[in-house]
């Protein structure tokens, strides 16, 4: 447990971090990448779904953070995409190229379009095709291409904290 | 009681309920509650700065063998432009007595002398699609406040829109959140600049509420027009490079090309209130 908390704050600081430097500079068509929504797929095909939540919850308000808007937005929207997945994982191949695309796209898609609707309510911008076309669409497919090389080692990095964690208990035991 | 706290779908609205509420809560950029985003904030302004720091130096490596091909010729250039100079700077010297011989006379006050200038700079960008929003590398401790304005040697920026211990958050003039009032320097109507979400990929913004018998055309400049105290009045914002006309009595915008080159930015100066 000590060491699932560490490696979640770490994990939280490294993508917040990654997200306000590099990904500047990886911009295709003035799209950015957005890698806190690539890790909540990947923490919630991988995790239970209360930690897919807590981690959901926790990387949502990050990015709210740092985008220096209201907070609680992305929290919300994170906090609800993470409970659907994490509670199918165990029931599909998860590793499989078209299934990581696919689920990453689809939550890029909805996440998007759900803050969009919560523009279009707060801010009265109203312009869909154009949100659709030249944001949420190229950074959905985005995304969808990032999660595949970042899935495998996040992945190994949450079998060595839980056999850390395993040999832990075993030891306290 | 514990009984509640172990439903899952008590659980589940509670949180629901709980950002909804800071969400709500949030919205306001003075808002005490805006102190817990110091949690990221915090540790994060060492690493920005410190990319921030390898990128320059990566740009000034490569750049450093290109330089000095381009310093011979500049250096010939910059020769006779020092004697032209020399000569500017006499005129300069005459009209800055001048100046300030006719300034005693209508007590004219300088709005700039309430501000102090406190350079800084750009030590992250926005992380998402959506906004234009950056962070500087000032914050509560340099003694700044909310709206304070963010300005270059060219024009305007934008205005400190949040501010945790070490760093701060600014609003560009092309985000959609953004608004200034501003004047057409040309024929000194008001107008109204604001961010567009379609328009900040070309790091353009529009000016609305153009009045129905306002002169306006491509190349006017525009600048602030001191109404609504946040920004001084005469501050350069950009020039129009288009506009388009409609039907309607205050239908009609134009497309403003600002001074500031949004994609570029490094250094902005934060006007501190004295």
């Amino acid at each position: 447990m000590k060491y699932r908390i560490l490696a979640t704050s770490v994990l939280v600081l490294v993508v917040a971090f990654l997200q306000s430097t590099i990904c500047e500079y990886i911009e295709f068509l003035s799209i950015r990448p957005n890698l806190f929504i690539v890790m909540l797929v990947i923490v919630a095909l991988l995790r239970n779904p209360v930690e897919s939540a807590v981690m959901g919850v926790l990387l949502g308000l990050s990015f709210d953070i740092l985008m220096g808007k209201s907070l609680g937005w992305y929290g919300l929207l994170f906090f609800l995409i993470s409970i659907p997945i994490s509670s199918v994982n165990e029931k599909i191949y998860r590793e499989k190229f078209l299934v990581l695309f696919a689920f990453t796209f689809l939550s890029t898609l909805i996440i998007e379009l759900m803050f969009y609707l919560i523009i279009f309510l707060f801010k009265d911008y109203g312009n869909l095709p154009y949100v659709f076309s030249r944001i949420v669409l190229p950074e959905s497919i985005y995304n969808s291409i990032l999660v595949l090389p970042l899935f495998g080692p996040i992945s190994k990095a949450y079998t060595l904290i839980d056999s850390f964690d395993r040999r832990r208990n075993r030891l306290s035991a | 009681m514990r009984r509640i706290f172990t439903n899952k779908i008590f659980v589940f609205s509670l949180i629901v309920v709980l950002l909804l509420t800071l969400a709500a809560v949030s919205y306001n950029e003075k808002n005490g509650v805006n102190v817990i985003s110091n949690i990221i904030s915090i540790p994060a302004v060492p690493f920005q700065k410190a990319v921030t720091f390898m990128d320059e130096k990566i740009s000034d490596f490569f750049g450093y063998f290109e330089d000095i091909k381009k310093t011979k010729a500049e250096n010939e250039e910059l020769r006779q432009r020092i004697n032209e100079l020399e000569q500017e700077i006499l005129d300069i010297e005459k009209l800055k007595k001048e100046n300030r011989e006719l300034r005693d006379v209508l007590n004219y006050k300088n709005q700039y002398e309430e501000y102090e200038f406190l350079g800084s700079s750009i030590i992250a960008k926005d992380p998402g699609n959506w906004f234009d929003v950056f962070t500087i590398d000032r914050g509560s401790k340099d003694q700044i406040t909310v709206d304070s304005p963010v300005v270059t040697a060219y024009g305007l920026v934008g205005r400190i829109s949040k501010i945790d211990a070490f760093s701060s958050k600014v609003v560009s003039i092309i985000d959609m959140d953004s608004t200034v009032s501003a004047r057409l320097s040309k024929s000194r109507d008001l107008i109204v600049v604001r961010g567009d979400l379609e328009l900040r990929n070309q790091g353009q913004c529009r000016a609305d509420y153009i009045p129905p018998d306002a002169d306006v055309q491509p190349g006017d400049t525009v600048e602030t027009s001191g109404i609504g105290g946040i920004f001084p009045k005469g501050i350069v914002i950009g020039k129009v490079v288009k506009v388009v006309k409609n039907e309607g009595q205050y239908d009609s915008y134009a497309i403003i090309e600002p001074v500031v080159d949004f994609k570029r930015l490094e250094e902005v100066i934060v006007l501190k209130k004295k």
